[in-house]
């Protein structure tokens, strides 16, 4: 009778044993997503895609970590101009634009990755197919400046670089702090318009972002009031006609467009008539969103640029145009590893006639 | 009443859709201001040969002439003389009568205006000659079976056509409204109309009809002055059926001899 | 049947004018007081609000007499542009126009026009090779051929915005006024007007084609000529409006139903009718979609809510007559 109960709690503890260390092996990483879902793999991922509406500006947090070259296998391609910059960081970058746009989760499974980045607002189209395949995605946000400092990490921790996940973080925390309290002493607060123009068709259409958006939260950090946020929508993009745009009686305008031509539509408006009328009879403000390869007002590293430049815009003598391409310089240098030369040859180059 | 008004030479017709069917080559001329009735068994190509007539179907061989008085065969051209009356016509059944008629004016109307108060003058008369002015405000879902067809045959006559081809006006009439109709055509007959018409119904023939055109199974046809073309050994064969015909004082019927 | 004065109606639509030019996002309404004193307003007036409710008027008329051309030459109280496939075709073209010549907005009508040709001939001959030819034949085939082009709108968007940025496939698709200009009025309205009354002068002759085809034969209209230069016609009106508003719904299809029943079956008034009543319908529409919330509404939306509201009526009401 006692060998058997010798024997049974032998068998038990070689059980307990080999199950301790088979969830030893499973958690080498486990990382908490953007939806607070734990995703653990058992050794850091080292064959990554980025998929996705949102690749762009994913892959650009992406490229911010130097193992990326390495570790990311295939990129969706989605954008000329971020494709464009991302060569720059990573000469081999075009290789891995091998992921067709709007590629589904069959295209994805083929690469057969470790894990797979996506926004959170892909999970209906890709994330949960993907989960059924038996891919385990990574969702991140970076919608709000929290969220940005969440995921940066998260980044990290699947690129096996905190340390460079903490440089970037400081980085953007302290430019934030300085920008804030160089402002803490003005106390002007105007109503500010965010207002994206595109062009189609030889039309223009008016557009205002998300009250929840990351650019929306930017204004109000900075102490300016969202004249468009009571009445914006809570999904995307909302558009709108002149007489709004009028009726929120902004007094700076900051224009966005997506193709990098806002200077080009301020100086439009300005030749219509009813503009003309509008501008010159409300002293209003019209300032182009600067754009190089992306516009700053994305939820996209260059997020502390757009934080800047709206600080330029509402406090052009306390955020002056050197403090903005200083730490133009600085976050291209520090960030992404560019040297000099190359930031002012091709990135300077594109901001020439967006800040003045 | 010897001036042909239309005239078929070696008319053929097939059916496209497959059934091997045709006219044998048909020849004949309809007279000025006569009375003709094409008599044929059910699915034997009256409607066919009324529709050749008319120049809405175009025969697969030979010829359909029209005197000048019809205009020049075509009725694009503003001379339109002709009118049909389907069988089933389709209308818009919340047309009111008056309005109905008044597209009889359509040949005499540019496209481009409105009916002017001449045509509808033109319309109050034939109406008047029809007995219909009280019908004239009411649509035509609304009147009766024998009233439509009045209705229609007022088309014609507003359309000033001098040859009227009918599809079968007579066979769903009841005996009442039959014989109305019979006086209506010996009526616009009297007006110096050509009519031709087709019927199931050899009385009808005999009834009014000055000529009969009679079409037999085999699509072979006997034409000619009813008196001589309308016999009992004729419709016999036309129909397949033994037929005698018995008159009475003004009337004739045509009845079908029963064999054991 | 109801003989309802057009009076009324007229009386309607110029108040409506009037409404929707002194109503906005700017300052809601306002009186003339306000008016005479506000530079700015005057100018949102006479340069954005006036344009718009101009060309809301010749989308609304201009459907609507579409719409009542095709359902009475097909003796189908539910045809119209858009169920026929006429509407999606135009779009596809007009945007395929966009694609190859980007700069100019001629293509764009041309493309619009040849297209919306193209889909009538094909929904014609699709009708008639559907075996038991009844009313609904002729819906079937629109049906395919309009989600035929739908399709092929997509793919030409996709194709050309890469970037999926611009807001235009939602426009297309349920259409909007929202950039209305006066140049835009130029582009559409004078083509739109000379087709209209080009169909208001025929407005009688078309009542005929309620008739069999051989009795019309016997009249002496040449069906197929004729027909093919009405509904050319109707295709090119319809597709001028569609090249600038996108595919906006419903008008084609309600309108004319509503205006025989006010006004009888014969085209001579309800036709009339018809402009009227469409004019009203879309800018009360637009004016609801520049006005009602701080977004614009696309204008599909509401007539499509509008339109089927008063679709149920008009069932509900036939049902009940029946």
């Amino acid at each position: 009778m006692a060998k058997k109960i010798v024997l049974f709690i032998i068998v038990v503890l070689l059980f307990l044993s080999a199950c301790v260390s088979n969830s030893l092996q499973d958690t080498a990483i486990v990382i908490n997503d953007a939806f607070g879902q734990e995703v653990s793999f058992s050794k850091a991922p080292t064959h990554i895609v980025v998929a996705g509406k949102q690749t762009p500006m994913l892959a650009n947090f992406v490229y911010l970590f130097n193992e990326s070259s390495e570790k990311i296998s295939a990129i969706e391609n989605r954008s000329q101009s971020s494709n464009q910059f991302l060569s720059l960081i990573d000469p081999s970058f075009p290789e891995k634009l091998t992921l067709e746009k709007g590629a589904g989760a069959e295209q994805i499974s083929a690469f057969e990755p470790d894990t797979v980045i996506l926004k959170t607002t892909m999970k209906e189209q890709i994330g949960n197919q993907l989960n059924d395949v038996g891919l385990k995605p990574v969702y991140v946000s970076f919608e709000t400046i929290d969220e940005i400092y969440r995921d940066v990490r998260i980044l990290g921790k699947i690129l096996e670089d905190r340390d460079k996940s903490e440089v970037i973080i400081n980085f953007y925390e302290n430019n934030k702090n300085t920008i804030d309290l160089m402002l803490k002493d003005s106390q002007i607060a105007s109503r500010v318009l965010l207002l994206q123009i595109s062009e189609s068709e030889n039309n223009y259409v008016y557009s205002v972002p998300s009250a929840s958006w990351l650019q929306t939260l930017m204004v109000e950090e900075l102490g300016g009031e969202p004249v468009w946020k009571n009445d914006a929508s809570a999904g995307g993009w909302m558009e709108v006609n002149i007489e709004q745009i009028i009726d929120w009686q902004p007094d700076i305008i900051m224009v966005i467009n997506y193709q990098g031509q806002s200077p080009e539509m301020i100086r439009k408006l300005t030749e219509d008539a009813v503009w003309n009328q509008f501008i010159s009879s409300s002293e209003i403000e019209l300032k182009p969103f600067p754009y190089d390869f992306q516009s700053w007002d994305q939820p996209d590293p260059r997020w502390i640029l757009g934080y800047a430049s709206i600080a330029h815009f509402l406090h052009p003598d306390v955020i002056t145009v050197d403090i903005l391409s200083g730490l133009v310089i600085d976050f291209y240098h520090e960030l992404y590893g560019l040297d000099l030369n190359m930031i002012n040859d091709e990135i300077i180059s594109l901001l020439q006639s967006q800040i003045e | 009443m010897h001036i042909p008004v239309l005239s078929l030479k070696g008319v053929n017709y097939t059916y496209s859709n497959g059934r091997s069917f045709s006219f044998s080559d048909i020849s004949l001329r309809i007279f000025e201001k006569s009375i003709t009735c094409i008599l044929g068994r059910n699915g034997v190509g009256k409607t066919t040969l009324l529709l050749i007539m008319l120049g809405f179907l175009k025969p697969t061989k030979g010829t359909v002439e029209y005197s000048s008085k019809l205009g020049r065969g075509e009725p694009k051209s503003k001379n339109i003389k002709i009118s049909y009356l389907p069988q089933y016509e389709r209308i818009q059944e919340k047309m009111k009568v008056g309005d109905y008629m008044l597209m009889g004016r359509i040949p005499f109307i540019s496209p481009l205006v409105l009916p002017r108060i001449e045509d509808w003058e033109i319309v109050i008369k034939y109406a008047e000659m029809l007995g219909l002015i009280h019908l004239l405000d009411f649509p035509m879902e609304e009147i009766s079976g024998g009233e439509f067809q009045r209705v229609r045959l007022g088309r014609a006559l507003v359309q000033e056509s001098d040859l009227i081809l009918l599809d079968e006006p007579i066979t769903h009439l009841d005996i009442n409204a039959k014989f109305k109709m019979m006086d209506l055509i010996k009526k616009l007959n009297g007006l110096e109309k050509s009519i031709i018409f087709s019927s199931h119904d050899p009385s009808e023939a005999l009834q009014i009809s000055d000529f009969a055109l009679l079409i037999h199974d085999d699509h072979s046809i006997h034409y000619g002055e009813t008196k001589e073309i309308v016999t009992n050994k004729n419709l016999s064969r036309c129909f397949n059926m033994p037929i005698t015909i018995y008159s009475g004082k003004n009337s004739y019927a045509c009845i079908v001899e029963k064999t054991t | 049947m109801k003989k309802t004065s057009v009076l009324p109606v007229v009386l309607l639509l110029f108040i409506l004018i009037v409404f929707a030019s002194l109503i906005g996002r700017y300052q809601g309404f306002v009186t003339y007081k306000e008016l005479s004193r506000n530079s700015l307003l005057q100018q949102l007036i006479v340069m954005v609000r006036l344009p718009r409710i101009v060309l809301s008027l010749v989308v609304g008329a201009g459907l609507a007499v579409s719409g009542i051309v095709m359902q009475t030459v097909f003796q189908n109280s539910l045809a119209d542009p858009g169920i026929l496939g006429i509407s999606q075709a135009a779009g596809f073209g007009a945007s395929l126009g966009f694609l190859l010549f980007p700069t100019t907005r001629i293509p764009i009508q041309l493309f619009a026009f040849i297209s919306g040709m193209i889909s009538l001939v094909v929904v014609l001959r699709l009708a008639r090779r559907i075996e038991n030819q009844n009313r609904l034949s002729l819906i079937f085939a629109g049906i395919a051929i309009s989600a035929f082009f739908s399709a092929g709108l997509g793919i030409v968007k996709y194709l050309a915005d890469p970037l999926d940025q611009l807001p235009s496939i939602v426009f297309w698709l349920l259409g909007s006024l929202s950039t209305s200009d006066w140049s835009a009025v130029v582009q559409i309205a004078p083509l739109s007007i000379v087709c209209m009354a080009i169909l208001y002068l025929l407005r009688w002759r078309i009542n005929a084609y309620s008739l069999s085809d051989s009795v019309l034969y016997s009249l002496g209209i040449d069906r197929n000529i004729e027909i093919y230069l009405i509904l050319g016609i109707s295709v090119l009106l319809t597709t001028t409006i569609i090249s600038f508003s996108g595919l906006v719904g419903w008008v084609g299809l309600i309108v004319p139903n509503v205006a025989r029943l006010a006004f009888g079956y014969d085209m001579r008034k309800s036709l009339p009718a018809s402009i009227l009543i469409g004019a009203i319908f879309v800018l009360f529409s637009d004016t609801l979609a520049r006005v009602l919330i701080a977004g614009e509404i696309p204008l599909g939306i509401i007539t499509a809510f509008l339109g089927a509201l008063i679709f149920i009526v008009l069932i509900l009401n036939n049902r009940s007559r029946a």
